[in-house]
């Protein structure tokens, strides 16, 4: 966004604008003022700022002309392609068309930044509902994202004070638990239970664990001797049983090989060679036995018949052979039940003597037999340990358990008590903390409030003295959000003010509210632009207003404020205004042909000047123009100096009584003097009295040439008219400066001065 | 950091000042959590955390 000075603003078949309009903007002037009749394109002006700035013309919505405004913005019978607006600044050049339905405006880094008022909307934010207004200063306040920051630590405080209520919960249960624990414990000290339970946990608790642990081993080992007796015994049996098996088998297998007959024995081995060598070689063409071949054919079935004359002494045998390995497998495992009885019985030595055992613990007086044998009656002399350290085993699990369970009821208890003392610093923390956001969003949004209802009062103040200052207010309404009220003091009570101010106070207290939120929202950056606003003003207070806009118009970017107000015009005319800061735009009769036209807006003076440079000069005109010009003249002086006229009905003095009225000590002392800067060296001091003296010397010119046909007038000649004029333009060239106007300032205290101090009239007072 | 012109930003940087003065904040977070508090993403447990440190605290779970 730039806020570079504006050079000129040219529209073409935009609105009234069906001519290319060009307005040139002079330097160093930041308030250009458009005076026009109703009718002569003021408006179409404030348009053409409007379309550059927000693509859109807000004067032709709310007027029943539907959706498609877009076909409005032409020229009446002009196709809107055509339009063409074009602001020209000291930084470049910004032009806006239009391109379909939509104005389209480039480059947009030079897009400018309008703030438009329109007399119709001059109620606007006084009278729209408190959420319509908050909106128009929204962008003052917009603070929602902080907001929502600040919701979030709001959510913290709830969900920490939930925390510590759930602890408090926790905490109690935690010390009904403990309190339990201390019963069940037979509340064994007079201590609370929370001291009780932690002396117990602070004692040793590694002799528990090893009497565990070794009486785990203990019973183990004792388990496992217990099944030795039984496991001898039935070894013991089954080798008997085995060895009688074997010496049946025997016995039954010598009568076989008795009954086979003699050599038998040794016959079926080597019958049963044969038959398996013939089996494995059936293709052998000899006797292995016997080398010959004479007999090798059916030799194999021959063998196998023999074998079968020997089948009870082969079964037999087979019975004995099953017999013996019985017996040997029997042996084997008594040998090794005996050798897994010594290592159990080694286990159980190492068990009970690898442990010191608390005194309750009943162990066998001597340790196992040598001899499995005896283990029986040994075990049998021990038969009411292993119920009994079973016992004491749960009931040294059963402590355990409980010491576990107080452990963890004890860092519960630990734990919800540090949660809860950690809260009830941090709560107060986080608390004082939302405290501080809260004071410091409202005590923000209170400032800029107060600070734009401050800045209203102040506008309004210089409008209707004694009426704004402290009196106009704006709130937040704290029950609603985005809900902003409007007060004021209205007879020394409190009251909106639409309820009772006049239309044309509403009116320039809507105007104040204008101004005061456009001077808060980058003035620099900004246009303003004030359409026909002060036209609703009343009369009284049109000055002040005007007075006001001077005042602050250098705070913008550019001011451009446009008016039918007839008295501005004159007031511009008769250098009555601070003209060297303002930029008079007169537009005159507007018609399709044409368009818009400016037309000249000179001063009086400088129009008397100009009758004057003409070559055949108009006598009666220049008289005329003077003479009032004269009047204007020596109506300031004698207000002035309060000097005394004859009284008539509606003022209606002449010259004769003016002129009178200054003669004297004041002529004598009147005296003017022209600087060429401000605070410079005076470079020139006119007397004006003897300006005066000849004014009033030929001042039936006047009359004479320029207000009525007078028969005198043959008498006198053309150059008396003229000197007259002249004489008239050289006193207003002492006393006003072309820019600044009227000397009108007495702060200096010894002198008149105009605004900006390139003129100043002496006597301060009238003499006496 | 200078404020921008925004007055969500003005809000922040006046409120983490405030906090930091008044030791609820951590100086060197101080342009961290103007931009996390006036863009609105400082959230519930951001605000625990820095609260926390602030008073030297260490955060609990």
């Amino acid at each position: 966004m730039t806020s570079s000075p504006l050079k000129s603003f040219s529209l073409s078949s935009f609105r009234g604008a069906s001519k290319p309009f060009r307005l040139e903007f002079e330097k160093c002037k930041k308030l250009t003022l458009i005076y026009g009749e109703n009718g002569t394109g003021k408006t179409t002006i404030c348009d053409g700022f409007e379309f550059l700035a927000d693509g859109r013309i807000v004067s032709l919505e709310d007027k029943g002309l539907g959706n498609t405004l877009d076909k409005f913005w032409p020229t009446v019978g002009i196709r809107g392609n055509a339009i063409s607006i074009t602001l020209e600044t000291a930084s470049g050049e910004c032009s806006g068309t239009v391109q379909g339905k939509k104005a389209c405006v480039a480059p947009a880094n030079h897009r400018p930044r309008v703030a438009i008022l329109r007399r119709n909307r001059i109620l606007g934010i006084v009278e729209a509902q408190p959420a319509e207004r908050y909106k128009e200063i929204k962008r003052f306040i917009d603070i929602d994202a902080v907001e929502t920051s600040e919701n979030e630590l709001k959510k913290l405080i709830k969900a920490l004070e939930d925390i510590q209520k759930q602890s408090i919960i926790a905490l109690d249960e935690n010390l009904k638990a403990l309190e339990s624990f201390h019963e069940t414990a037979g509340k064994p000290t007079a201590e609370s239970p929370l001291a009780w339970a932690k002396a117990r946990l602070a004692a040793p608790q590694q002799q528990l664990d090893a009497n565990i642990g070794a009486m785990g081993k203990l019973r183990s080992a004792l388990q496992d001797l217990e099944g030795f007796p039984t496991q001898y015994q039935e070894a013991n049996s089954s080798l008997e049983a085995a060895k009688t098996g074997l010496d049946t088998a025997t016995v039954a297998a010598t009568a076989a090989a008795a009954q086979a007959g003699s050599g038998a024995g040794e016959l079926l081995d080597l019958l049963q060679a044969g038959a398996k060598f013939l089996h494995n070689h059936p293709a052998t063409a000899v006797c292995p036995l016997c080398d010959s071949a004479e007999n090798i054919v059916g030799l194999a079935d021959r063998v196998r018949t023999k074998l079968q004359d020997f089948a009870a002494l082969t079964e037999a045998n087979k019975a004995v052979d099953k017999c013996r390995q019985e017996h040997n497998k029997q042996q084997q495992g008594l040998a090794s039940l005996t050798e897994r009885f010594e290592r159990q019985k080694a286990a159980f030595v190492a068990a009970q003597a690898g442990h010191t055992w608390p005194a309750m613990v009943k162990l066998p007086t001597v340790p196992p037999p040598e001899h499995i044998e005896s283990l029986g009656a040994w075990l049998a002399a021990n038969e009411g340990l292993s119920p009994a350290w079973k016992t004491l085993e749960g009931e040294w699990q059963g402590e355990k358990r409980c010491l576990v369970n107080l452990r963890k009821a004890v860092d519960q208890y630990d734990d919800n008590f540090k949660t809860q003392e950690q809260l009830e610093r941090q709560i107060p923390r986080v608390q004082k903390a939302h405290t501080v956001i809260v004071e410091e969003r409202t005590s923000f949004t209170d400032k800029i409030i107060k600070g734009i209802a401050d800045e209203v009062g102040r506008l309004y103040e210089r409008i209707h003295p004694g009426e704004g200052l402290n009196k106009i207010s704006l709130q937040l309404d704290p029950s609603r959000r985005a809900s902003l009220d409007l007060h004021s003091e209205f007879c020394n009570q409190a009251a909106p003010p639409q309820a009772y101010f006049s239309q044309s106070h509403l009116d320039t207290l809507g105007l104040c509210v204008f101004l005061a939120l456009a001077l808060r929202d980058r003035p620099s950056e900004t246009i303003l632009v004030l359409d026909d606003v002060v036209g609703s003003i009343d009369e009284p207070h049109v000055e002040r207003v005007i007075g006001t806009i001077y005042e602050h118009c250098h705070k913008f970017r550019h001011c451009i404020v446009t008016t039918h107000y007839r008295p501005w015009r004159e007031k511009f005319r008769w250098g009555w205004l601070r003209n060297g800061q303002c930029q008079f735009v007169e537009l005159t009769e507007w018609d399709l042909q044409r368009g818009l036209r400016i037309t000249s807006s000179l001063p009086e003076t400088e129009r008397l000047k100009k009758l004057l440079a003409e070559e055949q000069p108009d006598l009666q005109a220049i008289c005329s123009k003077a003479g009032v010009i004269l009047e204007a003249a020596l109506d300031y002086l004698t207000q002035k100096y309060e000097c005394a006229v004859p009284r008539r009905p509606a003022n209606a003095y002449t010259l004769s009584d003016l002129l009178s009225a200054t003669r004297g000590k004041l002529r004598a002392a009147l005296k003017a003097e022209i600087l060429d800067a401000r605070e410079g060296p005076v470079v020139q001091t006119v007397a004006l009295g003897p300006v005066l003296d000849e004014i009033e010397r030929i001042a039936q010119a006047r009359n004479a040439f320029g207000a009525h046909f007078k028969s005198i007038s043959f008498e006198l000649l053309d150059a008396d008219g003229l000197d007259f004029a002249r004489a008239v333009a050289a006193l207003m060239d002492a006393l006003t400066h072309p820019e600044d106007g009227w000397p009108s300032s007495k702060k200096s205290g010894t002198h008149w001065a105009t605004s900006g101090g390139l003129r100043r009239l002496h006597p301060l007072i009238r003499p006496s | 950091m200078t404020m921008d012109g925004k007055p969500a930003s003005q809000l922040a940087t006046l409120v983490v000042d405030r906090l930091i003065k008044d030791g609820f904040l951590r100086s060197v977070k101080r342009d961290e959590m103007i931009a996390k508090i006036s863009s609105g993403k400082m959230k519930e447990a951001d605000w625990r955390l820095e609260i926390d440190l602030s008073s030297g605290e260490a955060p609990r779970k």
